[in-house]
């Protein structure tokens, strides 16, 4: 510190590069390491479920576990596939539940609405934003 | 194969306009009269060069004349677009930059405090949550002087200026996830920032660099 070298590059410089090399390549190597980020994954499915209302009444089924709902003896089928929800089937007209395509986020929601029906993605875990802006 | 005849007859062509120049008269006068005026600008070149000014300080007064300038260069730095968070030439360092290894670590570390505290006066962001963030960056840089102080080695002044940067984005990048959004995913993205804090801080070493070498000699007859 008290002999600054005043020139644009000083032998002693490679120390401090080398230790920011280090500082920045640290995260990524601890990411080969450890298998705590599929732990987490796990975590953040096993907070999902999927709530599906059908006629004024409505039911809550995990995300984690795959399963085939029926409804209305088998004209509406609903799945849930890979931590996925999505209608496969409806003898709607526009087939809009259908071309709503699969939902898997906290929040997203698919609508029939000549059935009645609506499948909702809900989370359990509190504190959950979806950004901060400053 | 045409294309290959072609070029041979430039060159040739070209070779014997050469050798043709060189033997008029005329154009070794023109030569001349170019190279005269080319010495005569440089020579006017050179006496407007501005020359090396000294700064002298014998009290505790370039405590205020520092923070000052720097509050004021941080004002100028938030007219400026940011187009990410943490992405910002810091030419509010610049000063500090100059005055690091010459002036006691008292006085730089009162002069990064002041210029925290002023520049969001100036700025109008007093007590809000930027200055928070800003105020860990300083606090960052504080321990990289500390750290910087305690070793003995010498290093260039563009090095100084990487490693404070990036570990004043680091500071604040700790201070964001562990205060504000409690969640300790957000140091994956540590990597990138220490990229971007290297551009930035290389710039403003170069510009530190470059006013100590011909604009600018500080001297301190303290202690």
């Amino acid at each position: 510190m008290k002999k600054i070298v005043n020139c644009y590059f000083a032998k002693s410089d490679i120390l401090i590069y080398l230790l920011l090399l280090i500082v920045a390549i640290s995260p990524l190597m601890s990411k080969f390491f450890h298998s705590e980020v599929k732990g987490e994954d796990s975590n953040y499915y096993n907070s999902l479920f999927v709530e599906v209302g059908y006629q004024g009444s409505k039911q809550i089924y995990p995300i984690s576990q795959d399963r085939l709902i029926d409804l209305k003896q088998g004209k509406i089928k609903i799945e849930i596939r890979e931590k996925k929800v999505y209608v496969v089937e409806s003898d709607c007209q526009d087939k809009i539940c259908v071309k709503a395509g699969k939902i898997d986020k906290p929040g997203q929601i698919i609508v029939c609405m000549p059935n009645k029906l609506y499948i909702k993605v809900i989370s359990k875990k509190e504190d959950e934003y979806d950004g901060i802006s400053f | 194969m045409e294309f290959h005849s072609e070029n041979r007859e430039v060159d040739s062509y070209l070779s014997r306009s050469e050798s043709s120049d060189s033997t008029d008269g005329l154009d070794k006068n023109l030569n001349n009269k170019i190279q005269n005026t080319k010495d005569q600008s440089y020579e006017k070149y050179e006496k407007l060069k501005p020359q090396k000014s000294i700064l002298n300080f014998s009290d505790n007064r370039y405590i205020v004349f520092f923070s000052i300038i720097a509050a004021i260069l941080s004002f100028i730095e938030t007219f400026l677009p940011k187009p990410l968070l943490f992405v910002k030439v810091g030419f509010a360092y610049v000063p500090i930059l100059l005055i690091l290894g010459k002036a006691q670590l008292k006085g730089i570390i009162s002069i990064i405090l002041l210029k925290s505290i002023l520049g969001s006066i100036f700025a109008g962001t007093l007590f809000s949550f930027t200055f928070l963030l800003s105020l860990s960056g300083n606090i960052g840089v504080i321990i990289g002087i500390l750290i910087l102080s305690i070793i003995p080695i010498g290093f260039s002044r563009i090095a100084i200026s990487i490693f404070l940067s990036s570990l004043s984005n680091i500071a604040q990048l700790f201070f964001y996830s562990f205060f504000i959004i409690r969640d300790m995913s957000l140091l994956n993205i540590s990597p990138l920032i220490i990229c971007f804090s290297v551009i930035s801080g290389f710039f403003t070493g170069l510009i530190a660099v470059n006013i100590e070498k011909y604009y600018l000699d500080i001297r301190f007859d303290l202690v």
